[in-house]
């Protein structure tokens, strides 16, 4: 029987032991003392969130197909546990074997979000492993972090040894290679990082030194020896058809957030939405094979056990093989009783006729993400999508039958104006208006519903918007109450329904999103003054984190309040995503002017993505003239 | 046709509550490539039924599960394939066919048996003490709490019989929708008459099978359908 890192006891006590217990179906088990190297994966947020996403199961896959790696999984542990295993002194384990973090070679961090960042440090805690990277000796697991945020990874550069910037099918087997026979030759742990510093896409953050003007501004990023390249190439697959994809994904016991068979169609994104991290940092557009997706579905499915899937991608519309592999799955779900769900979908005739096939109009809502209420505002971000398209988009809905409709924008963009906010209840009334008038009163079910949410923009690194400033706290409430009130004084205000998000959360965000390395000591204190779970909104403790920005010597103004100036040295720099600088600012100067950048299928604006040699960059296509 | 597996709960699986084992076993049999069949309406969900949630933190190798699948497939071969299909600590037994008319497997229970493995420290004399103690008395006044009250029960008529043998009590109680004894409540008799703690005794209660009102296995519905296994 599988040992069992903590008692009947403590299993009955704690809230969902299940999140503890592993054992799930097609979790890998392997003997230990037959592999060589011992991976932990861990996204740090609890169980049934981090079981949800994609990327670890795609790595897991990756890592447990080498013989001489067994890859395990480990999530945060609830508050409830967390008091437990610190009041009882037992250390973090990992999911299948149960045996404790501080056994394994390497623990493996997803960065997805900015307010996860306490809680890789409780996992270190927890583990007993030295929260920083310069205090771990040989006998600590090396510490790797990925993901979204790991674009600027400078906040968290003091706790991390290495860094992995894209996708991990290129060069993590080289990177086990390169541990395993660092290891046979009896090298240290240095040698090792030095060494993986060499392997495209590994960033050795102890290899490089920050050095600052009076101001608090970066005045150089230097690399401290020979071995670290004075740029980290961001790495990618080139052809999607060519990689490997895991065939028996982990099915949790307990619910999760994503409770089904997750279809990877393509990366990256075509649109260039001026506010948008993804939609850069995963260029260029790559598409999978509509065949090689449906002999995909098929095993999955059946390895799973799964009742529904859905496709995953930025940005589902404008995936070119989307009608075929719809068909096919409609027609082989239908009879095995397979729901299918499609988000991310533009709302227009096509998107419209596929969802009333795959769902019940009558429970379901519709989602558009107009981002911003004014065409002006739009056109800022560029978010490529006209009034005209959402009234058509709309109306069309109506007819099929939707009356429920949500919207989400965003708050606080770059010279955004009281008329831009006046601009989403003014959108969302005379979307109610619409439906009054297009569809007759003895075909109306119900009452049409509007409901808008806004969240506060946070400026992210490698987006045209990078430069931009954010707002002081209570600017950011009196715009939610101006949308709101004015949201109230509508004629159809019943039809309509408003909600925003908090503001103090995004300005944390936003301080850790284009921090420096200063920041890091600021996380660490957060973290030691008891901050954890910053992502759960009644979690968050802001009164803490200020404590933590004081106590520590960071304003919180500095990062969050200072419009960047054009030349200024970010910290993110040294990190080349293959979209360029010159770009984005092309893109932040276009924005300030009004002007929208066609989208990558229309005409390649050159960002700089086409250096990579593939996905649609190798497309024939106008080329756009270059002009800032 | 109605199918009825005999399954396990083992190591880790005793923390997943029925809820999940149920959603786990839809999973399984897709897996195991079992048509199944479906409810009718608004949204029609698999078939699928177990004889007596067991609480969490207990071990078993006696549940059974009811299902409605496709006419037509062979016993061995789903019984082949859920084995195949299912998780280490869910062990997959036994299934058979159920004649047809055959009552559903929750209405059937009407008992359980258990077995607790004693500590080993603990002498046989005063466990076969503490035991007799507790048989030897006519009735067993408890209270018990319902949803809405505190109530008196008397819990005798509900252990039909116990024994001692091999370092564990094995008994039979009363289970199921008419009467349903939880082992908890005898182990806390038997702990009290015996001076073992009560939850060191907890963790060992493993079910054993399941039996229907006539005291029978539920997994036995007459001799000409035996299990295949």
């Amino acid at each position: 029987m599988r040992k069992q890192a903590l008692s009947d006891e403590i299993l009955m006590r704690v809230e969902k032991p299940a999140r503890y217990v592993g054992g799930e179906l097609n979790a890998v088990m392997k003997d230990k003392d037959k592999v060589s190297i011992r991976f932990a994966m861990c996204f740090p947020d609890v169980y049934e969130i981090g079981m949800s996403y994609l990327g670890i199961q795609i790595l897991y896959d990756l890592f447990n197909r080498r013989e001489d790696t067994w890859c395990e999984r480990v999530y945060s542990p609830w508050p409830d546990l967390d008091t437990i295993l610190r009041d009882k002194k037992i250390p973090l384990f990992a999911l299948e074997s149960q045996d404790p973090l501080k056994d394994f070679d390497f623990l493996g961090f997803t960065l997805q979000y900015e307010m996860g960042y306490t809680n890789i440090l409780q996992v270190l805690d927890l583990a007993g492993i030295p929260l920083l990277s310069e205090r771990r000796g040989e006998e600590d697991p090396v510490v790797i972090g990925g993901g979204p945020c790991s674009y600027n990874p400078e906040p968290l550069a003091d706790f991390f040894d290495l860094f992995y910037m894209g996708e991990g099918e290129v060069s993590y087997n080289r990177l086990l290679d390169l541990y395993k026979a660092n290891k046979a030759a009896g090298g240290s742990r240095k040698d090792f990082l030095k060494k993986a510093a060499g392997v495209p896409g590994i960033y050795v953050p102890c290899l490089y030194e920050a050095s600052y003007h009076e101001d608090g501004t970066l005045a150089a990023f230097r690399p401290l020896c020979d071995e670290a390249p004075e740029k980290i190439k961001r790495v990618i697959v080139k052809d999607l058809n060519d990689t490997v994809y895991p065939e028996k994904l982990i099915v949790p016991y307990v619910r999760s957030f994503q409770d089904r068979v997750t279809l990877e169609v393509m990366r990256g994104c075509i649109r260039g939405c001026r506010f948008c991290q993804a939609g850069m940092v995963y260029r260029p557009l790559r598409e999978r094979d509509a065949d090689w997706l449906k002999a995909q579905a098929e095993k999955m499915l059946r390895a799973s056990g799964y009742d529904e899937i859905t496709l995953s991608s930025l940005s589902t519309s404008d995936y070119t093989g989307l009608p075929v592999l719809t068909d096919y799955l409609i027609g082989e779900c239908r009879d095995q009783h397979i729901n299918i769900s499609l988000p991310s979908l533009r709302i227009d005739a096509f998107s419209l006729d596929v969802m009333s096939k795959v769902q019940d109009i009558r429970k379901s809502s519709l989602t558009f993400a107009p981002e911003a209420g004014t065409q002006r505002m739009r056109d800022v971000i560029n978010k490529g999508i006209t009034e005209e398209d959402i009234f058509r988009g709309a109306a069309e809905a109506f007819h099929g039958g939707w009356n429920k409709v949500k919207l989400y924008f965003m708050l606080g963009l770059p010279t955004e104006t009281d008329e831009d906010a006046k601009g989403i209840p003014d959108l969302c009334e005379r979307l109610s208006e619409l439906y009054f008038a297009e569809i007759p009163k003895e075909q109306r079910n119900g009452r049409v519903q509007i409901s808008a949410s806004s969240s506060f923009f946070v400026p992210k690194p490698f987006t045209p918007f990078q430069w931009a400033s954010m707002l002081p706290r209570e600017e950011y409430l009196r715009r939610a109450y101006l949308v709101k009130d004015t949201m109230r004084a509508q004629k159809n205000n019943k039809s309509l329904h408003y909600e925003y998000h908090d503001a103090e959360v995004t300005l944390l965000e936003g301080i850790l999103a284009r921090g420096d390395r200063k920041v890091g000591k600021a996380i660490l204190r957060a973290y030691e003054l008891g901050c954890m779970f910053d992502a759960w909104s009644e979690k968050c403790r802001y009164d803490l984190w200020l404590q933590a920005f004081a106590e520590t010597g960071i304003d919180p103004d500095f990062y969050t309040l200072r419009e960047r100036g054009e030349d200024e040295l970010f910290p993110w720099d040294h990190i080349d995503i293959g979209v360029t600088k010159a770009f984005l600012r092309r893109e932040w100067n276009r924005a300030m002017a009004g002007v929208v950048t066609p989208n990558c299928r229309e005409a390649c604006s050159g960002c700089g993505a086409a250096s990579y040699g593939c996905g649609i960059c190798r497309q024939p296509r106008n080329v756009q003239e270059v002009k800032a | 046709m109605n199918i009825r597996i005999r399954f396990g709960k083992e190591g880790m699986m005793r923390y997943i509550g029925h809820l999940d084992v149920l959603r786990t076993f839809q999973k399984i049999f897709r897996r195991a490539g079992i048509p199944m069949q479906y409810s009718k309406g608004y949204s029609p969900h698999p078939i699928m039924s177990f004889a007596l949630p067991l609480g969490l933190g207990l071990s078993s190798e006696g549940e059974y599960l009811d299902a409605a699948v496709e006419d037509g497939a062979e016993p061995a071969a789903m019984l082949a394939a859920l084995k195949e299909a299912t998780a280490e600590e869910l062990p997959v037994y036994a299934l058979r066919v159920l004649p047809e008319k055959t009552e559903n497997a929750m209405a059937a229970v009407g008992g359980a048996i258990y077995r607790v493995d004693l500590p080993a420290e603990m002498p046989v004399k005063s466990a076969e003490t503490a035991l007799k103690a507790i048989l030897d008395r006519e009735s067993i006044i408890l209270p018990k709490k319902t949803k809405t009250r505190e109530i008196e029960l008397d819990i005798r008529p509900m252990i039909f019989w116990a024994n001692l043998c091999d370092g564990a009590v094995t008994m039979a109680l009363a289970a199921g929708s008419r009467a349903n004894l939880p082992p908890e409540m005898l182990l806390d008799l038997f702990a009290k008459e015996s001076g073992v703690s009560s939850e060191q005794l907890k963790w060992q209660i493993r079910r054993m099978d399941l039996l229907d009102h006539e005291g029978r296995s539920l997994g036995s519905l007459g001799e000409e359908t035996g299990w295949e296994s």
